[in-house]
């Protein structure tokens, strides 16, 4: 018996409903981590007997009459930079292999209260920086709709165990994009939350003033469950975030950023027109919208990003260079070419193309675009540089200016590919984002499409 | 890089060098919007210190 086509909520009905038992479903799902993960290498750590001692919890709960809420007896996995007690955060990283951990991370012990069931840690960009990087202490994770390619990070492992039916939901870090690219890649539901929605105790940091933590999911409403779980609202049934995802956007105001679009492949500008058409038909109102130069988002952001990713890293940086990857290390090591000034300049800067979003988003409920400029690339292509005018981050615009923001997946380019779109909302309304995206998700026929399958050796080769 | 008490590998200069150009242009352009944003005042700009009450 395979748990992967079930949603949060019909888990939830059947474990309430005696169909099966929390452990029952964590040992199934710990199953298919062993048969899949050789190929996947989505998980780095599997946390078999916490899992089993949380799923046995939840089970001895529902038996008293404890109902802590939709989590509870949900199997789940953590990028490895979020802290969990007992076992090493890694952070895909020679410098912590050894790590020693004393206390869960506030979004897992957050998970743990809400009665949800850890598997394990999942696989990373090194530090949640830049990759993929074959010169690790572990290997990338691969994309499941086609192990030849990337993932997209940071998030690897969380975009391939999700898409994979390992596990339903996961926790991500995003300073540029890390949540909303796997998303977009792996064909799931990824929310960046508002800067500061989310606590982010227990992560280890790349840019202080750029890090959020969220959730990727199978779907809108597995990911408005997860939200609300991990900001500490879920725990009673019909939290804020799942109350409204069904009532459609007639009426609502959609600003499309058409002038985001000008490097964005064919296959995925046409998902973002046939967004914007049935996002129409279904009563709402679409202009285009324009903001600054994406230029200078992505400059001033990585200013910000490179200059406190250096702070952080310096030490280990000076002292031990040849133990970061390359892919990482020679980027990392960049951030010291901003001088104070230059760093200054961006946080004035900052201020003003944040300031352009926040006006936008007066007039309009949501903005859209795409969350990254093509389908998921192989391994054997070389990955563009950040630098470089042609290959602009769509993403990292809306880290800088803190607003929450979800790829939502609309359905395979003619390679059989996920493709994506960025929805960005007003600062602290996910409610609004997530019932844009259930009805983009509903409109779409995303729900129809049929997800890779790792549940059988066979399917591993197929 | 030297400065800041780096020892970058031979083998890395050339792509970190070729990455250094590409950033330089872009901190010109932060400094370019800077100048915008020399023009949009700062929350802190309407607070007056009493410098006696401190």
């Amino acid at each position: 018996v395979t748990f992967a086509d079930q949603s949060i909520a019909e888990l939830g009905h059947a474990l309430r409903a005696g169909v099966m038992s929390c452990e029952e479903l964590a040992r199934d799902a710990l199953a298919r981590i062993d048969r899949a993960n050789g190929a996947l290498a989505a998980f780095v750590t599997i946390t078999a007997e916490r899992a089993i001692e949380e799923a046995r919890q939840a089970d001895r709960d529902f038996a008293a009459g404890i109902d802590k809420g939709p989590m509870q007896g949900i199997p789940y996995g953590v990028k490895d930079i979020f802290d969990v007690a007992g076992v090493a955060t890694t952070c895909y990283s020679k410098l912590h292999l050894h790590s020693r951990v004393q206390a869960d991370s506030a979004v897992v012990a957050a998970l743990r209260a809400a009665g949800a069931v850890l598997l394990g840690k999942l696989a990373t960009h090194e530090f949640a920086f830049y990759g993929p990087d074959f010169d690790l202490p572990f290997p990338p994770a691969r994309n499941p709709w086609d192990l030849s390619r990337l993932t997209g990070g940071s998030s690897t492992g969380s975009g391939a165990a999700i898409a994979a039916g390992l596990v339903r939901f996961a926790t991500g870090s995003d300073t540029g994009g890390s949540i909303r690219t796997p998303s977009a890649w792996c064909g799931l539901v990824g929310l960046k939350p508002t800067f500061g929605l989310l606590p982010r105790r227990g992560v280890f940091p790349l840019s202080w003033s750029f890090d959020v933590v969220g959730p990727l999911a199978r779907s809108v409403e597995d990911c408005a469950i997860a939200l609300g779980t991990m900001a500490g609202v879920g725990n009673a049934p019909g939290s804020d975030y799942q109350q409204r995802l069904e009532l459609g956007v007639r009426g609502f105001r959609v600003g499309l950023l058409r002038e985001f679009l000008s490097h964005v492949d064919a296959e995925v500008l046409a998902g973002v027109e046939e967004v914007a058409s049935m996002l129409r038909k279904d009563g709402a109102v679409v202009d285009d919208v324009v903001l600054p130069p994406l230029a200078e988002y992505g400059a001033t952001a990585r200013a910000i990003i490179f200059s406190e990713g250096f702070h952080l890293h310096r030490k280990a940086l000076q002292e031990h260079l040849g133990d970061f990857g390359p892919v990482n290390g020679k980027r990392l090591i960049l951030g010291a070419a901003y001088s104070a000034s230059d760093y200054i300049a961006a946080l004035s800067a900052r201020r003003l193309l944040a300031a352009k979003v926040q006006e936008a988003l007066q007039r309009y409920d949501v903005l859209l675009c795409a969350t990254a400029l093509r389908t998921a690339p192989s391994f054997s292509q070389t990955s563009a540089s950040p630098f470089k005018p042609s290959a602009p981050s769509l993403t990292n615009p809306f880290n800088l200016s803190g607003n929450p923001a979800m790829s939502v997946p609309i359905g395979l380019d003619t390679a059989g590919l996920p493709r994506g779109v960025q929805i960005v909302g007003r600062l602290f309304d996910e409610a609004t984002l997530l019932r844009v995206g259930r009805t983009i998700e509903k409109r779409s026929g995303w729900e129809s499409v049929a997800m890779p399958r790792f549940d059988n050796p066979a399917s591993e080769t197929a | 890089m030297d400065a800041a008490g780096l020892s970058v590998p031979t083998a890395w200069r050339s792509e970190v060098l070729s990455e250094y150009v590409l950033l330089l242009r872009e901190i010109a352009v932060v400094h370019g919007v800077t100048r915008r944003a020399a023009m949009v005042a700062h929350p802190f700009d309407n607070i007056t210190t009493n410098r006696s009450e401190t």
